[in-house]
């Protein structure tokens, strides 16, 4: 019997802001769906389009990029970079068929450990509305 | 390791120590030096163990060393089959844009993939599907979308489309055609360029195209030289040579620019067309064309081959080149989207440098009589 459609979602997150907000959704006993995998950066500026696609190449089904609110980078201006970039990577998704649902940038703070949460729930029913990634993979 | 092998097909036994090929070399000047006879010399002595991965990397297969050997060692063949083997054990090239390129390709290469790759297309542009002549697209619409305004690749396709359009020709342009491998065939990862070899091949061949036209040499070449099933009547041709083979068609009008063309390895060093380019240009009244001390065979690469190994050397091989260029004309047009996309990454931050480097195709159609 083939096992019912499960997400994988990879889940960039900035060490000041959205890193921590999921810490606090952890030590705050929040629910939310295993579904996915964090990977700390020192910045969302960090992400460059190459790393989305080469998760997607994997078989990634969704990437969530997650950042200091505007404003409030530790790096002054990382996360407007991170906006750029993300912004590219959903147009290169667009053309080759992955489609620019499957990336998604999300602002979280410190303190938004009940966001966080809500984030990663959100993005993992859309996820799972859209069904897998068509390059298949098994991340 | 088939290294014998590789040694054999390439020619590189043949190699006589005579050091042309370093000085032919673009990487090589006062302070740094690759030298294609000591990295053969060292294989051809040590085997296996005399290769250095970052030597063979660095090369940037613009075959500059072969076309002045005197032995007919075919250098850039020979790196391109030990990346093959280096890729093999893990090691690879250090890609730039972070790999966003080469994992679009690998992408392509599974087939599973519904592009939307024509979106740019606009009503102006004249195509249509049951035609015989097909425009190979490559990857402009990534270029667009990855290196913005460097990019501005689908303008070349747009250009050539007016182009045919205007000497009667409507081209066929196929939706989902994949990225022709050029830059997965140049870093050793083989089976990815077979896979995309194999779906252009079968996507190509059950068409009844009879004629493909390329704007990017690199296509070309890799069309040429390395697709092994394509249909046999089916005729291969750069737009260059297409529309010099058509030059009396083309109606143009006065555009007073000073230009110089630079040659790109694929179309020139590798396919040997470089008076096709040149007579395009002359043909648009007034148009003066300079040429650089270094041109045709002679001509220097633009710095970066594959998406891999951007670094100060190419950095300052661009600046030299379009420091040349500027001294002698207006405008440096080049007929590669790769030479385009590299010398206009290199003019950004350099006031001091007085000039444009403009594609060929677009060129043209900004000057056709409307």
């Amino acid at each position: 019997m083939k096992a019912p459609f499960e997400p994988k979602i990879l889940a960039f997150c900035c060490n000041w802001c959205a890193y921590s907000g999921a810490d606090l959704a952890g030590t705050s006993r929040l629910q939310y769906p295993p579904n996915v995998k964090i990977v700390r950066v020192m910045c969302s500026g960090r992400i460059d389009p190459g790393h989305i696609f080469r998760a997607f190449e994997t078989g990634v089904d969704g990437i969530l990029v997650a950042g200091c609110h505007p404003g409030e980078c530790h790096y002054i201006s990382g996360n407007e970079r991170a906006e750029e970039r993300v912004e590219t990577a959903k147009a290169v998704a667009e053309i080759i068929g992955i489609g620019k649902d499957r990336i998604r940038l999300e602002w979280i703070s410190a303190s938004e450990g009940l966001r966080f949460a809500e984030v990663i729930e959100d993005f993992i029913k859309e996820i799972r509305a859209k069904g897998p990634n068509p390059v298949g993979g098994d991340a | 390791m088939e290294l014998d092998e590789a040694v054999r097909d390439t020619n590189v036994q043949m190699c006589y120590s005579c050091g042309k090929c370093t000085l032919a070399c673009p990487l090589t000047h006062d302070d740094h030096i690759y030298s294609p006879r000591r990295i053969v010399e060292t294989i051809l002595a040590h085997g296996e163990e005399g290769i250095s991965p970052a030597e063979m990397w660095e090369c940037l297969t613009c075959n500059a060393c072969s076309t002045y050997c005197p032995s007919d060692v075919r250098f850039p063949a020979f790196v391109r089959e030990i990346r093959g083997e280096l890729v093999k054990d893990g090691s690879y090239g250090e890609c730039s844009h972070a790999g966003i390129l080469h994992s679009m390709m690998r992408l392509m290469a599974g087939g599973q993939l519904e592009q939307k790759r024509l979106e740019w297309l606009d009503d102006s542009l004249e195509t249509s599907p049951r035609s015989n002549v097909l425009l190979f697209v490559g990857c402009a619409p990534y270029y667009d979308a990855v290196l913005g305004e460097h990019g501005s690749h689908t303008e070349t396709t747009k250009s050539a489309i007016k182009l045919l359009n205007s000497i009667g020709i409507k081209p066929r342009l196929l939706k989902d055609e994949v990225c022709c491998g050029h830059d997965m065939l140049w870093t050793g990862e083989t089976e990815t360029f077979e896979n995309l070899e194999r779906i252009n091949t079968e996507r190509i061949n059950k068409s009844k195209v009879k004629q493909i036209i390329f704007t990017c040499p690199e296509c070309y070449d890799t069309f040429k030289e390395n697709y092994k099933d394509l249909r046999e009547d089916i005729e291969l041709h750069h737009l260059a040579q297409f529309l010099g083979d058509r030059i009396d068609d083309l109606e143009f009008k006065e555009n007073g620019k000073k230009v110089t063309f630079q040659d790109s390895c694929r179309l020139g060093r590798f396919q040997g067309i470089y008076e096709p380019p040149r007579d395009l240009l002359l043909a648009v009244p007034g148009l003066e064309l300079v040429e650089m001390e270094d041109n045709r065979k002679k001509s220097v690469c633009c710095g970066t081959s594959c998406w891999m190994n951007c670094d100060q050397e190419s950095k300052r091989m661009q600046v030299e080149r379009l420091e040349e260029a500027s001294t002698i004309a207006d405008m440096m047009i080049t007929a590669c989207p790769k030479c385009l996309i590299h010398y206009r990454c290199a003019m950004d931050g350099q006031s001091k440098l007085d000039t444009d480097v403009k594609d060929l195709f677009v060129m043209l159609a900004e000057s056709l009589e409307p």
